[in-house]
């Protein structure tokens, strides 16, 4: 799994970074989200998906890779 | 249970994110959704702000386009209207035909609520969907002088949005501080601050007697006596659940569809989703119904996943309602329950940056957050909320990180 966030969507709801925190965090100024593990060990596979849902804009995606 | 036929009433985002759902969880019986709007599900929250100020137009706010539904499967019915269901003949009846269920979710949001006016007064508005924008929006294009009634979210976000196009915005609101039922007064506050920073003027504290004009609207009344003149009245007070066409159909419809906490109601394979759903939320221990984005998403996919589960092996909604509001340049999340908390503490405030953090407590619980310009700490402090921490838990983390 390849996760990522598309910066010029993303505003910084912070739900990704409240479900996944191993994976998802903010930057310093707190107005976008990033992501930490690019390629999420399959433990983490559900979060993730739970992420990409619950994100108001979806700014997340995730491809098989 | 596998459904032969689910039937989704209401074609939103409750409605879509069932659908969806139901289809990823292997589902592949008949589908259809049925939506009294004639355009295909589209995201709401834009309506008040970037829609409004002419930023993003259709094709940018719409889910899904047509071939999306065709490729899963789902028959999207837009521009039909439910009328009445029978639970007995297992039947929606539609503005066009009847359709038989062996599911059916119910998704059919909420309506604005209404001001006694003349329903043709010119100048008068509600925002609900893509329609009503359209019209403010045209409206916006030679409007001078805008009164808001109600102090809630949506009225702050079309202040916002006027604002930037720089029409002249009044707030009235029964309220001495609007938005404090919402957020609890110290937090509202600092949302009026907000909003006069930006020239608005707030009228609180005097509820509104009658908008005045005859063909056209030409001030509002209030109360007090006082006249707010204007060209523009958008008319803000909050929504009510969209249950009338279930009347008599022998659900319980006491704010909103009552059921139990796998959101099904009291006849079998029939679930409410959205706006409209009012079910004890364990994560709580109360009940609640909850009109936020969020909510319709996350809702819309446990119902699909519970119509497909045996009643003992269904999962219970145990969630934490988050919404945001923007406006101008700032962020406002709120996360948890307010509503009747019994104390609310601000733990983090830096002017520089515009950043707030407000939490509250119900007995021993932190049950909300709520914070300006700071998604980190909403983040975190949603955490605790989800993990039922108590209140001095939430207290020792804020020393914490403060």
């Amino acid at each position: 799994m390849r996760v990522k966030i598309d910066p010029t969507v993303c505003q910084a709801h912070a739900q990704c970074v409240m479900i996944a925190p191993e994976v998802f965090a903010l930057n310093d100024a707190q107005d976008v989200a990033i992501v930490l593990q690019e390629f999420p060990p399959e433990s983490l596979h559900d979060v993730v998906l739970e992420a990409v849902s619950a994100c108001p804009v979806q700014a997340i995606s995730v491809t098989e890779d | 249970m596998t459904p032969g036929r689910v039937v989704v009433v209401g074609a939103s985002l409750a409605g879509l994110s069932a659908c969806e759902a139901l289809r990823q969880l292997g589902y592949n019986g008949a589908l259809t959704m049925i939506g009294e709007e004639p355009k295909a599900p589209y995201d709401r929250p834009p309506l008040s702000k970037s829609v409004l100020d002419g930023r993003k137009g259709l094709s940018d706010i719409v889910f899904r386009t047509r071939d999306h539904y065709l490729k899963l499967g789902i028959e999207l019915r837009t521009g039909v209207r439910a009328e009445s269901v029978d639970f007995n003949l297992r039947q929606v009846c539609t503005t066009e035909d009847t359709v038989s269920f062996d599911g059916l979710i119910i998704a059919t949001g909420s309506l604005p609520r209404r001001l006694q006016h003349p329903m043709d007064m010119k100048g008068v508005f509600y925002l609900r969907t893509w329609n009503d924008c359209m019209r403010l929006k045209a409206a916006f294009s030679h409007c001078r002088r805008l009164a808001i009634v109600g102090g809630g979210f949506i009225g702050a976000e079309v202040a916002s949005s006027a604002r930037k196009l720089g029409i002249d915005v009044t707030i009235i609101d029964a309220q001495r501080i609007p938005f404090s039922n919402a957020l609890g007064a110290e937090v509202a506050q600092r949302c009026v601050n907000l909003h006069q920073k930006h020239r608005v003027r707030f009228c609180g504290g005097s509820g509104v007697d009658e908008i005045i004009g005859t063909s056209v609207v030409e001030g509002v009344r209030l109360m007090n006596g006082s006249i707010i003149p204007a060209d523009t009245v958008v008319v803000g007070i909050g929504v009510f659940p969209n249950t009338s066409w279930l009347t008599g159909s022998g659900l319980d419809l006491e704010n909103g569809i009552n059921c139990n906490e796998y959101c099904l109601t009291t006849f079998p394979g029939v679930f409410a989703s959205g706006d409209v759903a009012n079910w004890p939320n364990p994560k709580f221990e109360r009940r609640m119904r909850v009109e936020h984005w969020s909510n319709a998403k996350a809702q819309g996919r446990l119902v699909a996943r519970n119509m497909l589960s045996e009643e003992r092996a269904m999962t219970p909604y145990d969630t934490v309602p988050y919404f945001w509001s923007d406006q101008y340049d700032a962020k406002l999340q709120c996360a948890g329950y307010p509503i009747g908390s019994e104390e609310t503490k601000i733990v983090c405030e830096d002017d520089q940056y515009g950043r707030l953090v407000a939490i509250y407590r119900r007995d021993d619980r932190i049950v909300a957050v709520t914070t300006l310009n700071n998604p980190l700490h909403l983040s975190r402090y949603m955490k605790l909320i989800d993990n039922r921490a108590s209140w001095t838990e939430a207290l020792a983390y804020a020393k914490s990180i403060s």
